[in-house]
């Protein structure tokens, strides 16, 4: 066969591949809508709107280079348009009992999923307005305008007692998001954000991470790519703030604190800085034990042991944990590596030691002496 | 407005402006040296307010002590935060450098929240402190006047160390080139942990402070006032110490006088800070003392 | 025909003169050499013509256009191009990536026809690629297209900063320090590969270097640059023959 062949197969197979992964996750989201405890589905909702968030964030984060610490004001916007938009007219008016919420808010009550659209554009758009200013600077400076803008957003949701119900904020959302809503959605969103990666933009933006200076050099202009990995971070960010606002149905601005933030970026971090799989992997990792990690704050035996939990604990682990693998394991788990069919299908033999090539198949002929 | 009301706020000002120009010091001192913003300052401040609070609560030390073991202590937690966190990732990546400070500022604050509890405690005010001071229809506490002047002393101890010794002079030489410094001969590190105890003392007695004039603790109160340190630093000019220390003055006035002077927008008043942040970047990057930011 | 021109160029960086009224001229088809000491400033004039300085006094000119202060992605579009003193790649991506990365200025897919593989895209992806290989056998680093740009040895590495430059289309080529940490061998292959390019791409050719076997070997004219001042003009052997350029490179000593 030739190269071409060789390439040809090998795509195909990947697509059965994850066209049939699509099927298995589909059968298990509706044998778990059915069969898992409450307790399971809302672990499981978690995850899929963590893996947006974490996979959103890489985005800006870890494939453009350009660090910042967002996501807080996103989630906050885009759960208070959704909240906003979903919320019927009767419901607002018992929730507002300080100033009426505005018009034409307050009369307005629109489908869940278009709550979700129309909240992942209004934050993109906040994300186009802010690049403006944050892409002015770079590094540390980046980092601590965008924690400002979280700031910012975090002290107008307190006061805008006429949009936002000040600090008493919305309660009683419905709980729209259920396995097949937050799943779906995890799905659109890895999809859209894996083929931007691996598309000459995906590119572009890698060459502003490795060397602002070079990729200008050579054409990519740094701020637009910027501007566009920030406000595809800000859309997704939102419609996962969305999703949230509709899961714990009560929202405050004293939920969107650089808390999440925080816990996004050790995600992406330990994940692996630059790698959507490696997001993906380290939310699942961190959802789950953040829930095992619960018995550091509270209290458990071993045996007749009795252990008294401090509350607050879990968080000095995490924050250890950060510093910990930042000084000794920088590249998280999985670097800037991403999933491929063949390394999976490899991995075994990878393992065991055999040289495996992660692109196409068996291991490529190497040329000894230099073509003409 | 009145003229003693306006007189009244500016006193207010100048004394929220020195605070914010000590902490501001810090910060600015640090980039300098290691082109690194210390996300864990703020928390610095708060654990200067938790070691003065536990010496007049715990050990019944008398204020004007427990004070200054405070700062000392605090300036050895600088030290700490230098030596164990941030020398290990000197020569990783900037961004490794950044997330170990945020990670850093999230463990301090972490841990103050499991050692000391999350219920906000309230602080001591001495009574030279607390003092009213009459003057006409002026009514001011003395801490007002005791910050600036406390906070004008000790900038001054510190502009002298600064221009006029020979650590003072190793800490410029670094800010200019570490590599060529560090062939010199100079123990970079030494001067680097120097520079970290002499900021975060800074920060320290500026936290002390801060806590007796709103006199209410909790893990997490370093990290307002520390953003808003970084604004004036920023403000002022990154890595010149004048310049931040003239930066915190502004921003305390403005901080103060447009909720004065528009006392419906009380409520955003933390929102001015980053305002003004993203104005001065947007229009005038280099601040007020013109540093060049770096690229 | 006149294709580039440097005018009078001055750079002060606060008190430092980099720069001390420069000027440069190419034609079509030149290729030109840039030499001086170290520190001359002669990176300087690259990173002034590409955009990354902006000139305290003075005037770029290239295709009758004048691109003074222009950012340096709408420079590189308009078709000059430059490799780097110490070599800027994109380590963690591919050789074949780095070389496509060029190719991104001219896409006219939009970033939802990437993701949704659009058949415009995927043709458009495929020309990049095949063109970026194509570059990579021009210079002999076909082989190591998968491979990470980081892991390359020094000389191929310079090899790919070439490529990469080539595949932006451009009428000028900036080349910084080409030859530098190459060998005997090394160097001579590359002269050889410049003038491949030159001749094959109809290129104008402006290189900076200390290495003057490369320099005289290939070079039509040389400008000589010292602390910041065209000291002298001319053919290679007029520049060998010239006093002045002996003294600031060996200093002032009696040459009687």
């Amino acid at each position: 066969m030739s190269k071409d062949d060789h390439f040809l197969v090998y795509r195909t197979r990947d697509r059965i591949l994850t066209v049939m992964s699509l099927v298995v996750l589909f059968v298990f989201i509706y044998w778990a809508e059915t069969n898992a405890t409450e307790y399971q589905i809302r672990l499981l909702n978690n995850c899929a709107i963590f893996i947006i968030l974490a996979v959103s964030y890489n985005l800006i984060n870890g494939i453009c280079g350009q660090f910042s610490l967002e996501p807080n004001a996103f989630i906050a916007i885009g759960a208070y348009t959704s909240a906003l938009l979903t919320m019927g007219p009767h419901e607002k008016q018992i929730s507002y009992i300080i100033e009426p919420l505005v018009w034409p808010l307050s009369i307005i009550s629109i489908p869940f999923w278009l709550s979700l659209v129309i909240a992942g554009l209004v934050t993109a758009c906040f994300a186009f307005l802010m690049g403006f200013a944050v892409f002015r600077v770079r590094g540390d400076y980046l980092a601590i305008v965008t924690l400002g803008f979280g700031e910012v957003v975090r002290v107008v949701a307190n006061n805008l007692q006429s949009v936002t119900n000040g600090p008493l904020g919305l309660k009683g959302l419905t709980p729209y998001t259920n396995l097949w809503w937050s799943f779906g959605f995890m799905v659109i969103t890895l999809f859209f954000i894996w083929r931007l990666t691996k598309s000459s933009f995906g590119r572009a933006m890698k060459a502003i991470r490795e060397d602002e200076v070079a990729a200008e050099a050579m054409g990519v202009s740094s701020f637009r790519y910027k501007m566009m990995a920030f406000t595809i971070s800000g859309f997704f960010e939102g419609v996962a703030g969305g999703l949230l606002a509709h899961l714990i149905t009560t929202i405050s601005p004293v939920l969107f604190t650089f808390f999440f933030t925080f816990n996004l970026l050790i995600i992406i971090v330990i994940g692996g800085l630059g790698s959507t799989t490696g997001a993906v992997i380290a939310s699942i990792i961190f959802i789950y034990s953040s829930e095992a990690l619960r018995v550091v704050d509270e209290s458990f035996s071993i045996g007749s042991l009795q252990i008294a939990g401090i509350p607050g604990m879990r968080m000095v682990v995490f924050a250890i944990l950060l510093i910990i693998v930042m000084i000794f394991a920088r590249e998280g788990i999985m670097g800037r590596r991403e999933f491929s069919w063949n390394g999976l299908i490899n991995l075994p033999k990878s393992v065991i030691g055999r040289k495996n090539n992660i692109l196409f198949g068996p291991a490529r002929k190497r040329e000894k002496k230099p073509t003409k | 407005m009145t003229f003693s009301g306006f007189l009244q706020q500016f006193i207010n000002a100048i004394s929220l402006g020195s605070l914010y120009a000590l902490v501001a010091i810090g910060y600015t001192m640090v980039y300098g040296v290691l082109r690194l913003i210390n996300f864990a300052h703020g928390d610095v401040l708060m654990a200067g307010c938790y070691f003065a609070f536990y010496g007049m609560l715990v050990f019944s030390l008398p204020w004007w002590v427990s004070f200054s073991i405070a700062i000392l202590l605090t300036a050895l937690l600088g030290i700490l935060i230098d030596r164990g966190a941030y020398l290990p990732v000197r020569k990783a990546p900037r961004i490794s450098a950044l997330i170990t400070a945020i990670g850093l500022s999230f463990l301090l604050e972490s841990l103050a929240l499991v050692i000391f509890g999350g219920r906000v405690k309230p602080f001591h005010r001495p009574s030279i402190f607390g003092q009213v001071i009459q003057s006409g229809d002026l009514y001011f506490i003395a801490l007002n006047l005791w910050i600036p002047a406390i906070t004008s002393l000790l900038i001054l101890l510190l502009l002298i160390v600064v221009y006029r010794t020979k650590v003072g002079m190793s800490m410029r030489a670094i800010a200019r080139d570490m590599t060529t410094v560090r062939l010199m001969g100079v123990d970079v590190n030494r001067i680097t942990s120097i520079t970290f105890a002499l900021g975060s003392a800074m920060a320290g007695a500026g936290g002390i402070m801060w806590a007796l004039k709103y006199p209410q603790i909790d893990p997490y109160m370093g990290i307002i006032p520390g953003l808003k340190a970084f604004v004036a630093a920023v403000l002022g000019g990154i890595g010149n110490v004048i310049g931040a220390a003239l930066g915190g003055l502004l921003l305390g006035v403005l901080e103060v006088m447009i909720i004065a002077f528009l006392p419906s927008l009380a409520g955003y008043k933390d929102a001015i800070a980053f305002l003004i942040l993203i104005l001065i970047l947007l229009f005038r990057p280099t601040g007020l003392m013109g540093e060049r930011l770096p690229v | 025909m006149k294709i580039f021109a440097i005018e009078h160029l001055t750079m002060n960086f606060g008190g430092l003169l980099a720069l001390n009224n420069f000027s440069l001229e190419l034609k079509e088809g030149d290729l030109v050499g840039l030499i001086g000491p170290n520190g001359a400033g002669k990176t300087t004039v690259f990173n002034v013509v590409t955009g990354n300085l902006t000139p305290t006094r003075g005037r770029i000119i290239f295709k009758e256009e004048e691109i003074t202060g222009y950012k340096a992605n709408e420079i590189s579009r308009r078709g000059i191009a430059r490799t780097f003193q110490n070599i800027r790649l994109f380590q963690d991506l591919q050789v074949v990536e780095n070389v496509m990365t060029s190719y991104h200025g001219g896409l006219k897919s939009s970033f939802i026809g990437a993701v949704l593989g659009t058949p415009l895209y995927n043709r458009e992806e495929k020309e990049m690629y095949e063109g970026s290989m194509d570059l990579l056998r021009q210079v002999r680093l076909d082989g190591l297209a998968q491979e990470r740009a980081g892991t390359l040895a020094y000389g191929q590495q310079r090899r790919l900063e070439i490529a990469r430059a080539l595949a932006t289309h451009p009428k000028l080529l900036l080349l910084d320090e080409p030859a530098a940490g190459m060998n005997a061998q090394e160097t001579h292959e590359l002269m050889d590969l410049i003038l491949k390019v030159k001749e094959k791409f109809q290129l104008t050719v402006l290189l900076i270097e200390h290495d003057m076997r490369l320099v005289m070997g290939i070079c039509q004219r040389i400008y000589v640059l010292d602390y910041g001042a065209l000291i002298a003009e001319g053919t290679p052997y007029e520049i060998q023959n010239n006093p002045k350029v002996i003294a600031a490179y060996l200093g002032e000593e009696d040459i009687a």
